[in-house]
């Protein structure tokens, strides 16, 4: 039987993941390189990350700027039951060159 | 240029007829979808018409787009109504708009611009659903000052126009998607490899690409011993990784690498790269 120890050894994948989003298969197919997906936010709130463990939300964070890098700072542990949030309001932006 | 009209009715079954009213039904819930709030798009009609009898309806001074369709190139139009550009232009602008208040029928800069932003999107829908049923891509789109002035049609040409209305005001409200009417025999290959369900077989290609996936944004991934997991606490700091990290993935699949820039009121997602299942493209 494995101890304690060996157990808290045990590595699994960490994901911040910043929301969810759920796209049409056309639109996710279409992406191409220089397309861009624009969520709306609330005017000054942070942005908040979750730490996510087999798809079961861990912990969650707000998330800083330090100069060139991002730092999620933890602000809570996640319920059990919780869920990735997902963002409702988001539109897709294509780049396209028109032809004149 | 009879004989497009003679075509059009030889070649358009009642199935064909169908199949093409459900594209363009699709394109009406993708339009509700990408026009916003307050415009509800709804498919009304197909009709043929000859392009000059077309500049006869009575659209006033509306917004039109003439684009391309498929390998052939066959041309196609986007208009939008003189009333449905004034009542986006007054939603997106909060209020009557320039022209309305000078009594012109042209349109400043700005509302050109604003009504070019959603041509442009209106024509990425059918780029989408027309590419689905394999007669896309759309390409070439031209901003046209007057419906008689499109160059891409002469007066006998005759069109396939899909009439939508938008909002309460149908009467007024309209967009039209006229295209050249042998277009719609590009459909018949489709149907001629799936006899036996024609019309289910083209309408389920075009279901299926609406159907919703959970993409999520990552901002990076790490394995973690369970034993600093568990040393987690609130005021913790966690050094994301760069910029070059943050990707969409579906599941276990890394699809898109990301640029991510938090603005005021938005976070924009820019796609860097596609993601093959076999390694970076």
């Amino acid at each position: 039987m494995a101890s304690a120890k060996s157990v808290e050894e045990v590595a699994v994948e960490v994901r911040a993941v910043l929301g969810r989003l759920r796209l049409p298969v056309s639109a996710l197919a279409s992406l191409k390189e220089g397309d861009c997906v624009e969520i709306e936010r609330v005017t000054d709130a942070p942005v908040k990350v979750t730490f996510v463990v087999n798809d079961k939300p861990f912990a969650h964070a707000t998330l800083e700027r330090r100069e060139s890098e991002h730092v999620a700072v933890v602000t809570a542990t996640a319920h059990p039951l919780e869920k990735v949030a997902v963002f409702s309001k988001w539109r897709l932006n294509k780049e396209r060159h028109h032809e004149s | 240029m009879t004989q497009r009209f003679e075509f059009w009715h030889q070649a358009v079954n009642a199935e064909q007829r169908l199949v093409w009213e459900s594209l363009h039904d699709s394109l009406a819930s993708f339009w509700r979808r990408h026009l916003g709030v307050g415009m509800p798009v709804e498919f009304e009609r197909l009709s043929l018409e000859t392009f000059g009898r077309l500049c006869e309806l009575e659209l006033g001074a509306g917004y039109y787009t003439t684009f391309t369709v498929g390998a052939t190139r066959s041309k196609a139009m986007l208009a939008l109504s003189g009333s449905l550009a004034r009542e986006i232009l007054e939603l997106r602008l909060g209020g009557a708009t320039d022209g309305e208040r000078e009594g012109r029928e042209g349109f400043t800069p700005i509302e050109e611009a604003l009504l070019e932003q959603i041509a442009s999107v209106a024509i990425q829908c059918i780029d989408q659903v027309y590419t689905s049923a394999g007669l896309g891509p759309v390409g070439g789109a031209k901003r046209v000052r007057r419906l008689i002035d499109a160059a891409a049609f002469s007066p006998t040409d005759h069109l396939v126009v899909c009439h939508f209305t938008v909002s309460d005001r149908p009467g007024e409200n309209k967009i039209l998607l006229a295209v050249q009417s042998t277009l719609v025999n590009a459909l018949r290959p489709t149907i001629s490899l799936e006899k036996q369900a024609p019309t289910k077989t083209v309408h389920t290609t075009a279901r299926v690409v609406e159907l919703p996936v959970e993409v999520d944004v990552v901002l990076g991934v790490w394995r973690v011993p369970l034993k600093e997991l568990s040393g987690l606490q609130p005021g913790r700091e966690i050094l994301l990784p760069g910029p070059s990290e943050v990707a969409f993935w579906v599941g276990k699949q890394r699809l898109h690498g990301l640029h991510m820039t938090v603005e005021e009121r938005r976070l924009v997602l820019k796609v860097e790269r596609r993601i093959s299942p076999y390694g970076e493209c």
